[in-house]
């Protein structure tokens, strides 16, 4: 049930980014692919153990920490690359007034001619 | 210290350098300013050279580097692996990175920032080559793309943020998808690490052979965006063209072909790696022939060279691929594999000096069209670039990429056509040559003296076909919003640094060219101690070095008589050209409508056609 759930938030977000025309909106959707992808990875690893996985001895049946730590650092890739987007979005937003992509692409276009 | 710490010198050095940097933008006074960047670009740039060399000498002695990073248990940590294949990557990166970084010198930027990206960028080029952990690959995968979308944005041109945040959208995402993959591998197989995984695909195999087929394919195809062949090379050309001169050139020469020889890594684990061979080489052999016809279609010059990138890593990749499907640890594999090598490296290098060469012409003379702009060279001189070094340099990049003797790109190009053995394959990839050699024809008239009827006369030769344009087709129009080139300052400042870079390019287009037999012979020694070392990998076939191929030489009557040959066609074709009807045709290609979500698509087409291919068999 989990996975389809993420599925579906999966290819909302995906959606969002390829046919959405705000650029705004595109990084949200990037943003809920993201989280699919994280919580796909953190659900799998819990669901092998328990307890946390927190260096102490004897513990015994602990959740998989691996899938955790990995999603550590996809998040902060993530935010690292929310953040870059947004910072053009804004420069595009300045230079054209809209945050609509293909008629920013439109008007570049017609400049190269 | 260990030897093995030297591994991670190589990465710590430059990401010290950019740290280095970045405190000096902190720094009050100019001199200690100066001080501490230079100390930085040192570290960086040059002192990384020491344990790269000491590594060489022992690498090529046999030894392999490898283990986990930071002492942790195999199944924890993050595996490394320094041998053959990491060091020629790396080899790629550096030998590129010093000019670039020379004339980017002369750029009119942020010098600071400039550089401490630059420099995250050579270390995660090292990261990348010697990592041996899908995830760990993922993230090295998306610092160099982050490092790249920065440097992109550094001309500052509206049109820099629009190709930049295309690329970023399209790549984050394809990269979401590659975790999919490392999802579904690592649900199989339980391990990151590649040395894990290839010890237990071959159990998991045979019993969840759909979810590793699907897994891998979600991994390749990811990856395959970023080498940006057919189908999913549509972000490349606007990225490559619009960057600042340096940053095209070492987008173009290192950052798309890391991921290619980073992915042989991946894909040998895996036993469909026969059939990911095939479906490569003929996307190759498609994205080299694509790639030389749109290239012929654009009006804008860095524009065309960036197509001209797509067309050459269809050689690599159809190169790359073929070996794959023979098998890469037989002799015929190896030979291929380090054909596909030399020709990413040369074409490094000669794209380099072409961009950095092309670049410095359009600046200078504020016009990047290719049918508008003559006489580049009295723009140069006044600026006050000497013109015969960019000329001479620009010279040397257009005839190694047309494989012409005795320059590079004659060496690997003719390589890669004799060794493909697949008809229809070298079919393709002779017409891409013919396609280049018409297609340079045209850019080098940027640099013919001007007539003074010559501007007139080829304005009517450009169609234009869109009303909004017809008053004045290809001076750009002037807008409130984006200033044209023409009226902008030159954005490089005419110093000696550029004129090194380009001599240093050129020379090393010759030394490619001279050395060919010799480089390759290496690369394939380099390829088949990495293959030796991995024999617990699932690599097909083993080479001892006796029977390894030799370079054979392609100074003989009828390899010279085909470049006539090429010549010839290639004036045909550039003939052809210039009938309006064709121009016409072109000029429809040129301006075809290229949307946003039409990269997506493309993307998912190839990924699905992948798991199809993979399936069908």
């Amino acid at each position: 049930m989990n996975e389809f759930l993420l599925l579906a938030l999966f290819l909302i977000g995906l959606g969002m980014v390829a046919i959405d025309k705000n650029i705004i909106k595109k990084v949200i959707g990037l943003g809920f692919m993201n989280n699919a992808v994280v919580l796909l990875f953190v659900i799998r690893g819990a669901g092998i153990g328990e307890k946390a996985a927190i260096l102490a001895t004897g513990t015994e049946n602990i959740v998989d920490p691996l899938p955790q730590a990995l999603m550590l650092t996809a998040i902060v890739i993530s935010v690292c690359i929310t953040a870059l987007s947004l910072g053009f979005a804004y420069k595009l937003f300045m230079q054209f007034g809209t945050f609509d992509i293909d008629e920013i692409k439109t008007r570049l276009e017609h400049e190269n001619r | 210290m260990k030897t093995d710490d030297a591994v991670f010198l190589l990465i710590a050095l430059p990401l010290a350098g950019a740290a280095c940097v970045l405190m000096g933008i902190l720094l009050r006074s100019n001199r200690a300013k100066q001080v501490v960047s230079s100390i930085g670009s040192f570290l960086a740039l040059g002192a990384v050279w020491l344990p790269l060399a000491e590594l060489a000498r022992l690498v090529h002695a046999g030894q392999t580097f490898s283990g986990t990073i930071g002492g942790w248990i195999s199944d924890m940590g993050i595996q490394y692996q320094f041998d053959g294949l990491a060091l020629l990557v790396i080899a790629l990166g550096m030998v590129l990175a010093i000019p670039s970084w020379l004339y980017s010198r002369s750029l009119k930027i942020d010098h600071q920032v400039f550089d401490c990206i630059f420099y995250i960028q050579s270390g995660f080029l090292v990261a990348i080559a010697i990592t041996a952990d899908i995830f760990n690959l993922f993230v090295c995968l998306e610092v160099l793309g982050m490092t790249s979308y920065v440097l992109i944005v550094f001309s500052k041109k509206p049109q820099a943020y629009m190709a930049s945040l295309s690329y970023l959208l399209v790549s984050a995402a394809s990269m979401l998808i590659y975790l999919l993959g490392v999802y579904v591998i690592y649900n199989v197989t339980g391990s990151l690490s590649y040395t894990e995984i290839a010890v237990r695909i071959q159990q998991a195999e045979l019993l969840y052979r759909q979810e590793v087929v699907i897994g891998l394919a979600l991994m390749v195809s990811a990856i395959a965006l970023r080498v940006a062949v057919v189908p999913v090379y549509g972000w490349l050309p606007d990225a490559h063209a619009m960057a600042p001169h340096p940053v095209s050139a070492i987008l173009s020469g290192v950052l798309i072909k890391t991921p290619l020889f980073v992915l042989l890594r991946l894909v040998v684990l895996f036993p469909e790696q026969e059939l990911i061979g095939k479906a490569f080489a003929l996307c190759g052999g498609i994205t080299a022939l694509l790639g030389v016809l749109l290239a012929l279609s654009q009006s804008d010059a860095k524009l065309l060279l960036a197509y001209h990138s797509v067309s050459q890593i269809g050689f690599i990749v159809a190169a790359w691929g073929s070996s794959l499907a023979v098998g890469v640890g037989t002799p015929a594999g190896i030979a291929l594999m380090a054909a596909s090598f030399l020709h990413a490296l040369f074409h490094g290098v000669f794209k380099g000096v072409l961009f950095l060469s092309v670049g410095t012409a359009v600046s200078a003379a504020g016009n990047r069209n290719v049918y508008t702009l003559r006489g580049a060279g009295r723009y140069l001189a006044g600026n006050g670039i000497q013109p015969f070094v960019v000329l001479a340099s620009f010279g040397a990049g257009a005839l190694s990429i047309t494989a012409l003797p005795p320059w590079s790109g004659y060496f690997s190009k003719n390589l890669i056509v004799y060794l493909v053995r697949d008809p229809l394959l070298t079919g393709m990839l002779t017409l891409a040559s013919i396609g280049t050699v018409a297609s340079f024809m045209k850019l080098s008239r940027i640099f013919l003296p001007t007539r003074s009827t010559d501007a007139a006369d080829y304005s009517d030769n450009i169609p234009c076909l869109a009303t909004e344009s017809e008053d004045a087709p290809f001076l750009p129009e002037k807008s409130a919003h984006i200033k044209s080139l023409a009226e902008d300052e030159m954005d490089i400042q005419p110093t000696r640094n550029i004129l090194w870079a380009l001599a240093l390019g050129a020379v090393l287009c010759l030394a490619g060219g001279i050395l060919g037999s010799f480089l390759f012979k290496a690369s394939s020694e380099l390829l088949a101690l990495w293959i030796g070392r991995g024999s617990e990998l699932s690599v097909k076939g083993a080479v001892s070095p006796a029977g390894m191929h030799a370079a054979p030489s392609f100074y003989n009557g009828s390899v010279l008589i085909k470049t006539l040959l090429m010549l010839a066609w290639g004036s045909v074709v550039f003939g052809v050209l210039q009938f309006k009807l064709v121009q016409n045709i072109l000029h429809r290609i040129a301006m075809r409508h290229r949307t946003f979500s039409g990269l997506f698509l493309a993307f998912f087409a190839g990924a699905a056609g992948l798991v199809i291919f993979l399936f069908s068999f």
